[in-house]
C-alpha cells in the first residue's frame, strides 16, 4: 500500500483524513506543523503528498516546491478553499497534480492512490 | 195633482179590509221566509290536453238531494272522463260539500298518466374537477401548495354507463292512449388516454381532464396559458407542461415530462423530465432546477442546474452552477462568466471568462453522483471526527472506572463507524473517474483564471487561449492544452 505524507494545520481534518486513508490500507504520516516535515521530505520518499495551502510559517505551495526539488516524480495534492487562489495557481506551477477542495475530497484523494492504467 | 187626504183614506181602507179577513199571524209563528229546495250538483271541467279533470261541487238546498261520490263519478263519465279518477279526493270533496253546505271548487278529480320515454344506454360524466384545499395544522391552508389545476390520477372514473330504460305509453283522463318516445341521449364517448372497463370510462394516464364534442379525454400535456401563481398553485404534473407565462415568487413546478417555457423561467424549485426554455432561466436564492433529461435555454443566470443529459445554452451563463451527467454545449459567440460547470462528458464552449471577470471552474470526466455520495461520506466522517476528538478529550480527564470504560466503548464505536465510511468511500472511488476522454473544447477564447479539472487533474489557465482543446494526457497523468484540430474546428456550430 501507499505511504502518504499529510500536512494540515487543522487537527480534526488531519485526524479524520488519516483514519479514512489508514482504513484503506495506506500508511499515513500526519503533521500539523509544516516545518516539522521538511526533514521527512528530505529523507523519505512518499507515494502521495497532501498539503494544506494556507498554513502558518510555510504554505502548501512552499512545501510543494520543496518536495518537487527533491522528488521530481512526486504526486502532490494541495488542499484549498478556492481553486483560483493565487497561491494554488503557483502550486500548480510547481507540478501539483490537483487541487483538493476544503475540508477534503476523499474521492479525489483516493483516486490518486489507485493504480494508474496507462493502457486505456 | 197628488192629494194627501186621498192617500190617507186609501190606507185606512186597506187596513180595515185586512183585519176583516183575520189574516193577522199569532205571535209564536216563525216569520222566516221558507227556502227553495235545490238538489246538489256537479260541474266538470277537462283540461285542454285531457290530462286533468276538475269538478266543482255545489251543495243541496232545502230538501234537495245531497251528493254522493257515485253521483260525481257519473258526472265525470258523462263528460267522458274514465281514466285516473281520484276516488279519495272526490270522497273528501263530497263530504265537505254535504256537511258544510258550501261549494267546493276545482277538485282535481282525475289525472291522466304521462308517457315514459324509452332511453337508450348512454355514458354520463361523473368526474368532478372541483379541488378542495389541502388542510394544514390549525386549519391553515398553504395556498401555494393548493393546486387549482384539475389533474386526474390514472385510474380515476370519468364517466359511468346509465342503463337503458323501457318506455311506457301514457293515457288521458278521457281514455286516449299517448304513445311513448324512444330517446337516444348524446352521452359521452371515451377518447384519448382513457379506457373502458365494463360500465365505466377511466383515465388511462395521469393528465388533464376534458370533454369536447362529447368525447372524454385525458391530455398528457398541461398547458398553462398565464402565470404560475396563486391562480394555479404549485404545479405537480405527470406529463408535459407548456408554460406561456412566468413563475411568481416561491411557486414550484414539478413534471415528469418536458417543461416548455415560452418566457424567461424563474426557478424557485423546478423538477422536470427535460427543459426547453425559449428565453433564459433565472435562479432565485438556493433554488435548484433538476432535470432527468436534457436542458435547453437561451441563457442561464444565477441558477443551480442538475441534469442527467446535455445542457445546451445559446448565449450566456452568468453565475450558474451546472452539473450534468452528459455534455455542456454553448452556442456561437456565447460567454461563460463566474460559473461552475461540472460535466461528465465534457464542455463545448465559445468564450469562457473575460478580462477581469469572475473566474469559472470546470470539472470534467467524473461521475458526479458518486462524487456527491463521497462528499456525504466526507461530511459524516468530519462530524464523527469532531465527536471523536471530544470523547478523547474527556477520556484524558476521566479516571472513574465505569465512566472511562463507557467513553472507551464510545471512542471505539466512533472509530469503527469512520472506518466503515472509509470502506464505503473506497468502494465508491473505483467508479469516480468515469470518462477520461472528457475534454473542454473552446472555439472562442478561454481567459486567465479559469480553473479546469479533468478526472481530478488540475489545470489553471494562466494566459488567454483561443481555439483550443484542453484534455487529459493519460500517459502523463496531466491536463494539457493544444490548438483545435481540423476535426474539432469542423464541428464549429
Amino acid at each position: 500500500m501507499n505511504k502518504i505524507l499529510l500536512v494540515d494545520d487543522e487537527a480534526m481534518v488531519l485526524d479524520v483524513l488519516t483514519q479514512l486513508l489508514e482504513m484503506n490500507g495506506h500508511t499515513v504520516t500526519a503533521s500539523t506543523q509544516p516545518k516539522d516535515v521538511l526533514k521527512l521530505i528530505d529523507t523519505i520518499r512518499y507515494d502521495l503528498y497532501i498539503f494544506d495551502l494556507r498554513m502558518p510559517d510555510l504554505t502548501g505551495a512552499d512545501l510543494a516546491a520543496y518536495t518537487r526539488e527533491r522528488h521530481p516524480e512526486a504526486r502532490i495534492l494541495i488542499i484549498t478553499a478556492f481553486p483560483g487562489d493565487p497561491l494554488a495557481v503557483e502550486a500548480l506551477k510547481h507540478g501539483v497534480f490537483a487541487l483538493v477542495k476544503k475540508p477534503f475530497e476523499i474521492g479525489k484523494i483516493l483516486s490518486f492512490l489507485e493504480p494508474v492504467d496507462v493502457s486505456k | 195633482m197628488y192629494r194627501n187626504e186621498d192617500f190617507i183614506q186609501q190606507t185606512g181602507d186597506l187596513l180595515a179590509r185586512v183585519e176583516e179577513m183575520n189574516l193577522l199571524a199569532p205571535d209564536d209563528l216563525d216569520d222566516t221566509p221558507r227556502e227553495e229546495s235545490i238538489h246538489a250538483s256537479v260541474e266538470v271541467m277537462v283540461d285542454d290536453d285531457c290530462m286533468t279533470a276538475w269538478v266543482t261541487l255545489f251543495p243541496a238546498r232545502g230538501n234537495g238531494d245531497s251528493l254522493t261520490p257515485d253521483t260525481v263519478v257519473e258526472e265525470l263519465e258523462r263528460a267522458n272522463v274514465v281514466f285516473g279518477i281520484d276516488y279519495e279526493r272526490i270522497g273528501e270533496g263530497v263530504f265537505l260539500c254535504n256537511t258544510e253546505h258550501r261549494t267546493v271548487y276545482s277538485i282535481e278529480a282525475a289525472h291522466g298518466r304521462p308517457p315514459v320515454d324509452a332511453v337508450h344506454e348512454h355514458l354520463v360524466v361523473v368526474y368532478s374537477d372541483k379541488i378542495p384545499p389541502p388542510k394544514e395544522r390549525a386549519g391553515r391552508v398553504d395556498h401555494r401548495a393548493w393546486s387549482r389545476i384539475p389533474v386526474v390520477p390514472a385510474g380515476t372514473i370519468l364517466a359511468r354507463t346509465v342503463p337503458a330504460t323501457p318506455g311506457r305509453n301514457g293515457m288521458t283522463v278521457t281514455g286516449t292512449e299517448i304513445p311513448f318516445r324512444s330517446l337516444k341521449p348524446a352521452g359521452v364517448q371515451p377518447g384519448e388516454n382513457t379506457s373502458r372497463t365494463g360500465t365505466e370510462i377511466v383515465a388511462a394516464i395521469e393528465g388533464v381532464f376534458s370533454v369536447k364534442d362529447g368525447v372524454v379525454a385525458i391530455s398528457p400535456l398541461l398547458e398553462i396559458k398565464g402565470d404560475v401563481d396563486f391562480g394555479t398553485g404549485n404545479i405537480d404534473f405527470h406529463g408535459d407542461v407548456l408554460l406561456h407565462g412566468r413563475v411568481a415568487g416561491d411557486f414550484t413546478i414539478a413534471c415528469t415530462g418536458t417543461l416548455r417555457s415560452m418566457q424567461t423561467l424563474d426557478v424557485y424549485g423546478v423538477q422536470c423530465g427535460a427543459l426547453e426554455c425559449r428565453q433564459g432561466v433565472i435562479g432565485h436564492r438556493d433554488a435548484v432546477l433538476s432535470a432527468d433529461g436534457p436542458v435547453q435555454a437561451r441563457f442561464l443566470q444565477n441558477v443551480t442546474v442538475q441534469a442527467a443529459d446535455t445542457v445546451a445554452v445559446a448565449t450566456s451563463m452568468l453565475a450558474a452552477r451546472i452539473t450534468t451527467a452528459g455534455t455542456i454545449r454553448l452556442g456561437r459567440n456565447s460567454t461563460v462568466i463566474g460559473s461552475i460547470l461540472r460535466a461528465s462528458d465534457g464542455v463545448e464552449a465559445y468564450n469562457i471568462g473575460s478580462p477581469g471577470s469572475a473566474a469559472t471552474e470546470i470539472y470534467l470526466g467524473i461521475d458526479f453522483d458518486i462524487d456527491h455520495r463521497l462528499a456525504d461520506i466526507r461530511d459524516y466522517s468530519m462530524a464523527l471526527g469532531k465527536r471523536l476528538r471530544d470523547v478523547r478529550l474527556r477520556l484524558r480527564h476521566t479516571d472513574n472506572g465505569d465512566g472511562r470504560k463507557e467513553l472507551q466503548n464510545l471512542e471505539q464505536e466512533l472509530r469503527n463507524t469512520i472506518t466503515r465510511l472509509g470502506q464505503q468511500a473506497s468502494d465508491l472511488v473505483h467508479g469516480l473517474d468515469r470518462n477520461e476522454n472528457a475534454e473542454l473544447v473552446v472555439r472562442g477564447t478561454v481567459y486567465t483564471g479559469t480553473y479546469i479539472e479533468i478526472c481530478h487533474r488540475s489545470f489553471h489557465v494562466d494566459r488567454p487561449m483561443k481555439n483550443c482543446r484542453i484534455y487529459l494526457n493519460r500517459k502523463k497523468g496531466l491536463v494539457e492544452a493544444e490548438p483545435l484540430n481540423a476535426q474539432h474546428a469542423g464541428r464549429n456550430r
